[in-house]
């Protein structure tokens, strides 16, 4: 397959009154179509400058990030960015929630919501498109947040930290839910974390970054394969050796 | 009391008696002092002509009611709500300004907290040499002493909008305007009403001092007319009026928060 996403020699120098911070230095790496990547390091290494770059909300200091052949150069409506936790609106109903993106970009279209009231009922929250998120349980409301990035039809997906605002358990059960319906969905995703086995278990290709200024410190493959049991996964051997490499990698 | 609730029926008791308790206690106070100052009064142990006494104010009342006492609360109550309604709106674009643009908060914040600081009601000769002496003097001074109170407020309210949330629709492409106007104005609908509550209270206080300084009708002038001609009963029915008005216009405010943040909030 084709490359899909090239990112080149990103530099991220941000300037403040205090000084200079170099977070992100030379990271070049590519993506193809539908294939998902995890980015970890250790925290405060510049894992989430580099994915708000590639989102396009951060312009890097040096380097290109090329998508499709297009270069981003400010926030594009290719890229769907989901921040830690849902940021739900309380005020909004499920269905306004999962409508707000596409009401952003006035594309309220006849055919546009009828793909998120698919999505609604394909992913059963239609029953609960009428309640307010309060009284939706975490994992629920994850799966909205979701829909609503999906509903204007990203070509990229980036996960920042997405689920860490949730317990252990809902936080397993929703990576499986993401994962299962970004594949479906034939998405492409990068997500950050720090999170090694959510790395592991839920990515075809895991970065390693070093401490600040990042660079990539290692590359693992994840040999899983696309239908996978996100849960299921975490049993196997191969799992704890991918999670061995991982692990001492960002311990160095 | 024992800590132990076992059934529902228990509880919501134990609620229903607490809550009748307090407003048992609250009516108890009320009546203990106004007897007690009756009682003082009626055997002289206080003087009734400076500190004037229940009865003689609900005569008083009574007296007034069948003159022109309706005219005096119209005219305080009318030139609150006008006072509230422009100092409110006026600060709300204020506010959505100060917002909006960076550089321009930066700017102002000094002067904000020197007008913050400042007594409004040192003002009052300049507001009477400007817009000349009247209800247009009153309701002015109403406006300056809620306005940047309202400003102050809302702008904090503002800046501590969850940033995740803005993000997030920024990431749809939304641009300032849509930030304001998806979240940042919902989100600070609990605030808005926060700042009214205490801006309808001020607006009165406004009028009060502006009908100090000029007027011919409203409680304020009725206060001022009534002390100088030593009248205290009028005086303390007055104020005492001023007590219930003030108390009328919080719980509109207030029953009104309530329906906006059911409607629009759903909290």
């Amino acid at each position: 397959m084709s490359v899909f996403l090239s990112v080149e020699n990103i530099n991220l120098t941000y300037q403040t009154p205090e000084g200079e911070t170099q977070a992100v230095k030379d990271v070049s790496f590519t993506v193809r179509e539908g294939e998902f990547i995890s980015i970890v390091g250790p925290s405060g290494c510049g894992k989430s400058s580099l994915l708000s770059c590639i989102a396009g909300v951060t312009l890097p200091t040096k380097g290109r990030i090329m998508l499709e052949g297009r270069r981003i150069n400010g926030i594009s409506n290719d890229a769907g960015y989901m921040l830690q936790s849902d940021n739900l609106m309380p005020w909004r109903n499920i269905y306004k929630n999962a409508v707000l993106g596409l009401e952003i970009q006035k594309k309220l279209t006849d055919e546009n919501i009828s793909y998120v009231r698919e999505l609604l009922k394909k992913y059963g929250l239609w029953e609960f498109r009428n309640s307010y998120p309060a009284s939706l349980s975490g994992g629920m409301r994850q799966r909205v947040a979701l829909i609503r990035t999906l509903a204007v039809r990203p070509r990229l997906l980036l996960l920042d930290e997405a689920f860490s605002a949730l317990d252990y358990q809902t936080r397993v059960n929703v990576g499986r839910d993401v994962y299962n319906i970004l594949r479906s969905e034939k998405q492409t995703m990068i997500m950050v974390t720090h999170d090694i086995p959510e790395a592991v278990s839920m990515s075809d290709r895991v970065i390693v970054l070093s401490q600040r200024p990042a660079v990539i410190a290692k590359t693992v493959e994840i040999p899983f394969g696309a239908q996978r049991d996100t849960v299921a996964v975490r049993n196997t051997q191969q799992y704890r050796d991918c999670y061995d490499i991982v692990w001492k990698e960002m311990s160095m | 009391m024992n800590n132990t609730i076992y059934t529902r029926q228990q509880y919501l008791e134990i609620i229903r008696k607490e809550k009748n308790t307090v407003r048992l206690v609250q009516v108890m106070l009320v009546v203990v002092f106004l007897a007690a100052w009756e009682i003082a009064a009626y055997t002289g142990v206080i003087d009734a002509f400076i500190v004037s006494s229940p009865s003689r104010m609900v005569s008083t009342f009574f007296l007034m009611a069948q003159s022109d006492l309706a005219v005096h609360i119209l005219y305080t109550v009318g030139e609150t709500i006008v006072g509230f309604t422009i100092g409110v709106v006026l600060g709300f674009f204020m506010a959505v300004g100060l917002w909006y643009s960076d550089f321009v908060s930066r700017v102002a914040a000094p002067f904000l907290v020197v007008t913050n600081s400042l007594p409004k009601i040192a003002l009052g000769p300049v507001i009477i040499v400007w817009v000349g002496a009247g209800i247009s003097a009153i309701i002015t001074m109403a406006v300056a002493i809620s306005l940047i109170v309202t400003v102050m407020e809302l702008s904090h309210g503002f800046y501590a909008t969850d940033k995740n949330m803005m993000v997030t629709v920024q990431s749809f492409g939304a641009d300032k305007w849509q930030i304001f106007q998806k979240v940042v104005m919902p989100y600070n609908i609990p605030v808005l009403f926060q700042s009214l509550k205490v801006n309808i209270g001020l607006s009165l206080v406004g009028v009060i001092a502006g009908e100090f300084l000029v007027s011919k009708a409203g409680l304020g002038y009725l206060i001022v007319y009534a002390g100088q001609v030593f009248k205290m009963d009028l005086v303390m029915m007055s104020v005492v009026l001023l007590g219930f008005i003030a108390f009328l216009m919080y719980s509109a405010v207030s029953g009104l928060e309530k329906l906006a943040v059911k409607i629009i909030n759903h909290i």
